[in-house]
């Protein structure tokens, strides 16, 4: 009678080094132990994987190789011991480069394919070294393969611009802003966690963009007009004297500097005969064509932000508990305060989860929810009130200031005291409200916070805009009026909070308190884009203000740098950066998409000024364009967009578009719909699995072991060097299966 | 220093480049005194390994970790610990930013599944536990949140998560990308 021998699992041979000894041999794992690699059995895979019970041990050839030397580095004693042998390397190497010859279009000869064979590479989730192996023996085999055709010379062509723009892409890369300051701020993330990190990425960014911005507005509007000036043969004089307060004012003797609108000429620039230089062009291009590079930037990044954190991840957070486990752990903190503090957090929070599963899911009364919705209504409604009484103040200060010298810097004052004074308000009113989730809470007072200096912004422009007619050059005075809110506002938010906080900490010192305090991001990210909201009211009527924006934003970062390292403890509870972050990005979206259209709305029937400026001797702004290109009124395309931007093909849009999204919304909901199907059927797929292997051992009754690893489909790319076995090297045939399975039928 | 014996030829730096996510100036970056190995010299970028001690020692990000064990036994070649400098440096390449969310899924995976069964079950997830609180979390608490954990995350019922199941939980979690990260 054929009786299968237990023969001991071939994988565990006696003549393998000491290092091998640890991988759980594959009959001791359980037979339960069920691999999503493998498929539902089949009769010839369970073949299959008995054959490769029975195999036997081949014997290797170790000797060819060197083994690996440990050193250790410790001065106490040099130890070194040999690890296991490389042989290993080079067939698990080959199994995998077979699997990847399999692939046609990596094999080929081309530029292209080799690039598909450097992601491949990229995205083998296997080891360094394991990874050249396969890299040398694959450009072996296709240098081998390559039946060199010739190829045509459009072909060619196609293919070295390819190569040079992935070069060209590679080198952008190497060169990428991710350089600047990344010292502190690895240092930072190492020392406080990745809330603070956040901000600080947050900030260079807009650095980096408001850079770009600056050198293009100075090289191309600022230069050519300096070059006017101090050319012999427009020789004009500052008719004001230079005081020291119009750093601050902004007005005075800058009002006929490059700083402002105003002293722009209308002309063409010809210092260098034949080389001329049209002004009010180059005026009107380069702005216009700065606001909307920064809007396509922005609305690519915010696109990309929201698809990572909301689309991805389906915008929910179920897992809670797994994820507090698996991602909790930040893995870039470098010192032992904060990996403390961050492990206590940890506790903290699986705690609190633990005890809300205990409480009963809050009941309250009827009356108690009542009394909290209205609390709530009433405070929204509230809220409203404040900002359309900070609305209509700013706009009384407005009128006032073209009084006196004294109203002006009121106007600043007041405007940058609300600022600083009213979000912590916002803040505190909140904290009562007792909304459900601290995120909520969060998100309103930001929201609030966003309005308020939207409703500031909102009302200064407006203010300017209807009342420009009477006003000589109301563009300058307005880009005054926005610069001496920039200034301002470094004063109060950078100068006077760092001496606050300063103080704040000698005072719990003294007091003998915790001085450190945590680092308030919202806050301070709200400022920042608070400040990218002024910079785009005003650069259009000034030319110099993104470079004086710049170089704020690069104290800010040396300020808040200082204060978070010295006067900063890391966060007790951990700041979800992600979707924040998100929020951010539309904010500022939003902003930009806002002034942008006030913009297009000034430029197009806001009357300039007859006095001064490049477009004074223009009726509106946008008359540059159309004088500019001969018969533009008359042309059928300007005579299109002109009938699009009138209120009805506006709305027409606006409702196609409308449209487009309730389709692509269905279409994700439905698609949710098919995962919560699929899951269900993954479910009774398990279910069926472990019928038909309790079946099969009812059948075999238990003789042969089902185990479910199937080896044909396990990715030789998959496995850890450590775990490479014979097992997926090894072949099966069907005919032994079929005989020994023959006594069972 | 005996580095001063160590240069990389522009091919090694070309291969170490396509095999990465690292860009050039990146990996000349690494290539710093306490980062490499001491007596490293010439082309024995593979067969010299560091220690599971002094790997940890070199890198502090690591050290504060609490799962350094893990890591570096899942990205050695002998499963026991002992890095060598390309090791390291693959090592680096995953957790780095550019290194997509598959390639981070996958060793996330490998790290979290201690007995290398390739299943994270109630075992693994109970060393995971102790290892991340150094405050002690009761026994009973943490088998209640081990419980939590299945239940959210397990989908076909046998009690244990698979990998398809861990991808799973992790894709939908915004903050993986952003904490699972170091950087160099």
């Amino acid at each position: 009678m054929y009786r299968p021998t237990h023969r001991t699992p071939a994988y565990q041979p006696q003549n393998r080094m000491a290092a091998y000894e640890n991988t759980i041999p594959m009959s001791e794992r359980s037979a339960q132990s069920f691999d999503y690699f493998a498929s539902v059995p089949t009769v010839s895979s369970l073949a299959q994987r008995s054959r490769s019970l029975g195999h036997e041990a081949r014997s290797r050839d170790y000797g060819s190789e060197r083994p690996n030397l440990v050193v250790s580095g410790m001065k106490k004693f040099t130890k070194a011991y040999f690890t296991g042998p490389r042989g290993n390397l080079d067939l698990h190497a080959n199994k995998i480069v077979e699997k990847l010859e399999e692939d046609k279009s990596l094999m080929e000869d081309t530029p292209v394919s080799e690039q598909l064979r450097k992601e491949a590479l990229k995205n083998l989730p296997q080891g360094l070294t394991m990874k050249r192996c396969v890299k040398s023996k694959l450009t072996k085999s296709v240098s081998q393969k390559s039946k060199r055709k010739p190829i045509g010379f459009w072909k060619r062509l196609k293919y070295s611009i390819n190569i040079s723009f992935s070069k060209f892409v590679a080198s952008l890369k190497n060169f990428n802003y991710f350089e600047l300051w990344h010292g502190s701020l690895k240092d930072i993330e190492g020392r406080f966690g990745s809330g603070y990190a956040s901000y600080f990425k947050f900030l260079r960014w807009l650095f980096v963009m408001n850079f770009g911005v600056a050198l293009l507005s100075l090289g191309l509007l600022v230069v050519p007009q300096i070059i006017l000036d101090t050319s012999a043969s427009n020789k004009t004089t500052n008719t004001q004297s230079f005081n020291f307060r119009n750093i601050f004012i902004g007005d005075g003797f800058f009002i006929e500097t490059v700083f402002y609108y105003g002293h722009y000429t209308n002309q063409f620039i010809e210092v260098i005969p034949h080389l001329s230089f049209d002004m009010p062009a180059s005026y009107f291009s380069v702005t216009v064509i700065l606001y909307v590079l920064s809007f396509v930037v922005l609305a690519v990044s915010v696109a990309e932000s929201y698809r990572r954190t909301f689309i991805e991840t389906e915008g929910g957070l179920q897992n809670v508990y797994a994820n507090r486990i698996f991602c909790g752990w930040d893995y870039g903190i470098a010192t032992k305060e904060a990996a403390q503090l961050k492990s206590s957090s940890i506790y903290y929070e699986l705690k609190e989860l633990l005890s809300e599963e205990l409480k009963d899911v809050e009941d309250w009364s009827c009356l108690v929810k009542f009394w909290t919705y209205t609390i709530q209504v009433v405070v929204n409604i509230l809220v409203l009130v404040i900002l359309a009484a900070v609305g209509w103040m700013t706009w009384v200060l407005m009128k006032k200031s073209n009084e006196g010298e004294i109203a002006v810097y009121i106007t600043a004052l007041v405007i940058n005291i609300i600022i600083m004074v009213f979000p912590s308000l916002f803040y505190y009113i909140s904290k009562h409200e007792d909304y459900k989730n601290p995120r909520i809470t969060l998100y309103i007072t930001l929201g609030r916070t966003y309005l308020l200096g939207a409703v500031i912004l909102g009302t200064i422009l407006a203010f300017w805009l209807i009342h420009a007619e009477g006003k000589n050059c109301w563009e300058t005075l307005l880009a005054a009026e926005v610069y001496r809110l920039i200034i301002f506002d470094f004063l109060f938010s950078v100068v006077l909070s760092v001496i606050v906080d300063v103080g704040y900490f000698i005072g719990r010192y003294f007091l003998n308190r915790e001085p450190k305090t945590e680092f308030n991001i919202a806050k301070h990210t709200l400022q920042i884009i608070y400040n990218q909201g002024l910079l785009w009211v005003g650069f259009l009527y000034s030319p110099i203000l993104p470079a004086v924006v710049t170089l704020k934003m690069f104290i800010i970062w040396y300020v808040n740098q200082g204060c978070v390292r010295k006067l900063c403890r890391p966060p007790k509870r951990t700041w979800r950066a992600a979707q924040t972050q998100t929020w951010f990005m539309m904010m500022i979206f939003v902003s930009i998409l806002l002034i942008i259209a006030t913009h297009g709305y000034a430029l197009k029937s806001v009357r300039t000024s007859q006095t001064c400026g490049p477009f004074k001797h223009y009726n509106y702004t946008y008359e540059i364009v159309t004088t500019h290109i001969e018969d533009l009124e008359q042309d059928l395309a300007w005579r299109v967009i002109m009938n699009v931007t009138k209120p009805g093909g506006l709305a027409f849009i606006m409702i196609a578009l409308g449209i487009l999204v309730y389709y692509l919304r269905e279409h994700a909901l439905a698609n949710r719909d098919k995962v919560k199907m699929l899951k269900e059927t993954l479910v009774w797929l398990a279910k069926d699995k472990k019928f038909l292997v309790q079946m099969y051992n009812d059948v075999t009754k238990g003789e042969i072991n089902p185990h479910l690893r199937d080896n044909r489909f396990v990715d030789p790319s998959r496995i850890l060097p450590h775990e490479f076995t014979e097992d997926v090297s090894s072949s099966v045939d069907e005919d032994d299966f079929h005989a020994r399975f023959k006594k069972y039928s | 220093m005996g580095n001063k014996l160590l240069t990389f030829t522009e091919q090694q730096l070309e291969n170490y480049q396509d095999c990465t996510f690292f860009t050039r100036k990146e990996i000349l970056r690494e290539i710093r005194p306490d980062l490499v190995p001491k007596r490293m010299r010439q082309n024995e970028q593979v067969t010299i390994r560091v220690p599971l001690e002094d790997v940890v020692e070199k890198l502090p990000e690591l050290r504060e970790n609490p799962f350094k064990q893990r890591i570096c036994e899942v990205f050695s070649r002998d499963g026991k610990g002992n890095l060598s400098f390309e090791d390291i440096l693959d090592l680096l390449s995953v957790f780095s930013e550019q290194a997509p969310r598959d390639i981070k899924v996958y060793y996330a995976f490998k790290i979290y599944d201690f007995d290398n069964d390739r299943h994270i079950g109630t075992e693994d997830l109970d060393s995971a536990l102790v290892l991340l609180m150094r405050q002690e979390l009761s026994p009973e608490d943490r088998q209640q949140i081990i419980e939590k954990v299945i239940e959210e995350a397990d989908v076909d019922g046998d009690g244990k998560l698979s990998f398809m199941e861990f991808e799973h939980v992790i894709t939908r979690a915004p903050d993986f990308l952003s904490t699972f990260h170091i950087r160099i």
